[in-house]
């Protein structure tokens, strides 16, 4: 099969060898329609590629570790990014390479160039599903063409493609991908046109934008829209934008950016009475041709209009019910919209939290009559639901910002360990690291104390050791969301920080690791390698994301003190009600306590939660893991005693030395993480809290393993090798011991 | 039986039904000895049969010990098995079928290797069970499973 193909190559080939794309593109030409000049680099080229380097079994491997379908997006993610390090790594072939060179050089001399993806699945999909692979944009030089060739090929695997798996019928052994390379040339205006209105069939919609359409495409510009009929070929309206401010344009070193329009030009619509014309008429032959109302993106270079793409027009990809699939992608945000939410996040929604919680920590219950705390307990309720609202809207999205990072920087330096991105990251001065500074601290008081030290051995806490020691406790529990560990059952929160506090005696001094130098040889060869080659500030990009690392860790505490201080309402009315002979359970909701301090009956109150735990040494099954697999998320080897932790007041056993085995942890619990041998979670990814706390101490960690909580018990022997992503249970029961260490 | 049982119960009937050969592994004097046998298993998971002569290395070898290993599994020889295939260890003690319980296995054994009745009928062949301990079952590359029929759970007593 042939590599390449080009325009005037009939007849045409079929589609599953130069893609959905690709395939539009000769058939508009061949309708005399305006295309650009274009050429395919067939699937047969990716099949030699991906064979060559032996990827469809490392692919393989990656995405079959567990059920896919098991898999969170953000384990997703992490097997995209290790598959797209895969393909930025893999070799070409000579030939292969020199035939790509050759027919780009003789076609189209040393313009830069587009290179988009066109991969049959696309077309299979019905068109419902663009966006999820690449296109490059003013791309010059042999290598960096040939490297964005295989950025293409490995946009086939990428973590929106994967979601989409099963519509796209996406297989490791058979899916393809060809690419289209085209000069670029950079239209005055680009934009859309519908050629019928996906709401009123009788219009044809246009969008367009100065410059080119990169901005509309993702949503960054807003777009000028004309409403046309389809009958009488009118403009029925004109809608402007609110400002046409900003738009996309070339980069002299590649690529393209965003910037401030002139004042002229942006007072200007980009089409005139005579360029919405040409548009519509060409939309209509296009639709002729096809039959079917159409999709098209188009630019006017030197006043000559440019198909760029035709496709159907289809109803979009109608999202289930419980599908939050858009939702994930949607949290893909952009460079200037991470910068936005950084800014809001550390300028205004964090100091307003911590005003929030300061004033509600300021108040007395005592005092209050009933319905006063009724009130309380009301306001409260709608400050955490308020609260909690933001952290979905703006601070999950803005954990967004090391995944960018990640990318760019393994764009650049191609290292191999796709993950090397995060030892940036490491080493900041986080709530979560602090907090456990501080209990190392009430730790040292307690050892030069014998009574303090056995006061907190039988769970005392209150009233014991000095002043310092108590203004230290307080300031644990009033910064840290500490408390949060025993909701419900306020005893079992002092019983888990002696406890703690108890362990951390134990610890060598100095237990955070210290990888300082290699951290800032690594940022050095990454500003440098960024400045010459990416147009963002690469200072700017790092502290933007270790603030996402950093936030992601502590807005879980910052927003754990709101939650807190509606818990501490919520234990002063239980206590209330209960002096009062009215039944409440730890479950009763903070609504229902204050309905009941108003003296109305709810009906929900007695309910109680029946959580019965399995007695403790029973057999459960004769079936019985081995070897789990997960991710490797923090370097390392360790065997331990494991303890698996099915709530919070399981913590309080938790001994130095121990293998933490847990569901999901919170960062308000990571304070276990300096005493633990090793982190095993059930939650997967890379940058979920188990992982960024186990790499700030440097001790092993993998997660995503499935049912880890199920199939290991407290006091088995696990070995957890955080290289690999495997753990290996030994059972308690089991008389000898294979351990190993490093 | 528990949820997880009845999984595993069905990959490992799964794999025995869809694999005619296994390796088997006996011991001498401390030296392992594998060889590729045909084999048939009871529905219950609880007995492998196999049939070999009695001159051979390997009858000799479960005269002295019969403590064995067999490893059944579905690879296909590409490069897809890393992903794709399942390894399935048995761990058990092999005993010589007596005449009274032969009929049995000899169905089980015929239904799945009609083509050996000869061999099997022949006096120089040796008919075994073997009473299985335990199975691990290895899938997805790394991720082991075990399934103790016995109630003895360390795999090497």
């Amino acid at each position: 099969m042939k590599w390449i193909y080009s325009l005037d190559n009939l007849p045409h080939p079929d589609a599953l060898v130069i893609g959905g794309k690709a395939m539009a593109l000769f058939e508009l030409a061949a309708a005399g329609l305006p295309v650009p000049p274009s050429l395919c680099i067939s699937t047969a080229a990716y099949d030699l590629f991906v064979d060559a380097n032996h990827l469809r079994e490392k692919i393989g491997l990656e995405l079959y570790r567990k059920d896919i379908r098991e898999m969170r997006w953000e384990e997703i993610w992490d097997a995209s990014l290790r598959i797209q390090l895969l393909f930025l790594k893999g070799k070409i072939s000579g030939d292969l390479k020199k035939s790509i060179l050759e027919a780009i050089r003789d076609n189209f001399g040393e313009q830069p160039l587009v290179i988009r993806s066109s991969a049959p699945e696309e077309d299979g999909a019905g068109g419902s599903f663009a966006g999820l692979h690449e296109s490059h944009i003013n791309v010059s030089g042999p290598e960096e063409i040939i490297r964005k060739i295989k950025k293409v090929w490995a946009s086939l695997w990428s973590d929106r493609a994967i979601l989409y798996r099963q519509e796209l019928g996406l297989e490791v052994l058979t899916s393809r991908m060809a690419v289209v390379v085209q000069p670029f040339a950079e239209g005055r205006a680009s934009g859309l046109l519908f050629t019928q209105n996906p709401l009123n069939e009788r219009q044809m919609v246009i969008e367009a934008v100065h410059g080119l359409n990169q901005g509309l495409v993702d949503g960054a510009v807003a777009p000028d829209r004309w409403l046309i009929n389809r009958e009488s070929l009118q403009v029925e309206a004109h809608q402007a934008p609110e400002t046409r401010d900003i738009w996309f344009m070339r980069s002299p070193s590649g690529g393209i950016h965003s910037g401030r329009l002139d004042k002229d030009r942006s007072e200007q619509p980009p089409l005139d009475k005579s360029s919405v014309d040409g548009i519509v008429r060409l939309g209509l032959r296009v639709e002729d041709h096809c039959r079917t109302p159409q999709d098209i993106e188009w630019t006017v270079v030197d006043e000559q209009w440019c198909l760029l793409q035709a496709r159907p027009i289809t109803a979009g990809n109608k999202a289930s019910q419980g599908d939050k699939r858009a939702w994930y992608l949607s949290l893909t945000r952009s460079y200037d919209n991470l910068l936005h939410l950084w800014e809001q996040i550390t300028q205004k929604l964090l100091p307003e939290m911590d005003e929030d919680t300061a004033r509600l920590a300021a108040v007395s219950f005592a005092e209050m009559g009933d319905a006063d705390l009724a009130l309380e307990l009301r306001r409260r309720s709608d400050l955490n639901e308020r609260w909690t609202a933001v952290y979905w809207s703006d601070f999950i999205p803005f954990a967004h910002g090391v995944r960018l990072f990640g990318e760019v920087y393994n764009d650049l330096l191609e290292p191999d360990d796709p993950f090397e991105f995060v030892t940036l990251l490491t080493g900041q001065k986080m709530l979560s690291t602090e907090r456990n500074d501080l209990l190392k601290g009430c730790a040292e008081l307690a050892a030069a104390d014998d009574s303090l030290f056995q006061s907190l051995k039988g769970g005392v806490l209150k009233g014991v050791g000095g002043e310092q020691f108590q203004s230290k406790i307080s300031r644990l529990r009033s910064h840290f969301s500490i408390d949060f560990v025993g909701v419900g059952d306020p005893q079992a929160v002092d019983r888990i920080i002696s406890s703690m506090i108890v362990q951390y005696s134990l610890l060598p001094r100095d237990s955070r690791t210290t990888s300082q130098t290699e951290r800032e040889r690594l940022e050095q060869v990454f500003l440098e390698r960024a400045a010459q080659n990416i147009d963002l500030d690469p200072a700017e990009l790092l502290s933007m994301a270790r603030e996402s690392y950093r936030i992601r860790d502590d807005d879980n505490i910052h927003i754990g003190r709101i939650g807190q201080e509606l818990e501490r309402a919520c234990d002063h009315a239980r206590a209330r009600l209960h002096e009062n002979n009215n039944s409440v359970s730890p479950d009763t909701s903070a609504l229902n306590l204050a309905l009941l301090l108003e003296g109305k009956t709810v009906a929900e109150h007695a309910v109680q939660a029946a959580k019965v735990d399995l007695p403790q040494g029973v057999e459960r099954t004769r079936v019985r893991a081995r070897q789990l697999q997960g991710q490797p998320a923090s370097r390392g080897i360790a065997s331990g005693l494991a303890r698996v932790v099915e709530k919070m007041s399981d913590l309080s056993e938790f001994q130095k030395g121990e293998v933490l085995v847990i569901d999901a942890i919170d960062p308000t619990m990571t304070f276990f993480a300096p005493l633990a041998a090793a982190i095993i979670e059930r939650r997967g990814g890379m940058l979920i809290h188990g992982a960024i706390i186990a790499r700030e101490y440097g001790i092993p960690c993998i997660t995503g393993v499935v049912g880890a909580t199920d199939y290991i018990s407290t006091g088995d022997r696990v070995t957890v090798d955080g290289y690999l992503g495997i753990c290996t249970v030994q059972r308690r029961d089991d008389a000898a011991t294979e351990t190993i260490s490093e | 039986m528990d949820n997880a049982e009845q999984v595993m119960r069905e990959k490992i009937s799964a794999l025995l039904s869809e694999q005619p050969l296994a390796v088997l592994s006996t011991q001498r004097n401390g030296q392992p000895y594998s060889s590729l046998m045909a084999f048939a298993h009871t529905d219950d998971l609880g007995e492998i049969v196999v049939a070999t002569g009695k001159s051979t290395r390997k009858h000799q070898n479960i005269n002295i010990d019969s403590r064995v290993s067999l490893l059944v599994d579905n690879r296909s020889n590409n490069e897809e098995d890393f992903h794709a295939a399942a390894a399935l260890t048995i761990l058990g003690v092999a005993k010589t079928i007596e005449e009274v319980e032969r009929p049995v296995y000899e169905r089980i054994y015929l239904e799945r290797h009609p083509y050996l009745q000869k061999f099997l009928s022949s006096p120089t062949t040796t008919f075994i069970k073997i009473e299985v301990q335990h199975y691990l079952l290895v899938s997805r590359f790394q991720n082991v499973m075990e399934f103790h029929i016995s109630d003895e759970v360390d795999l090497f007593t």
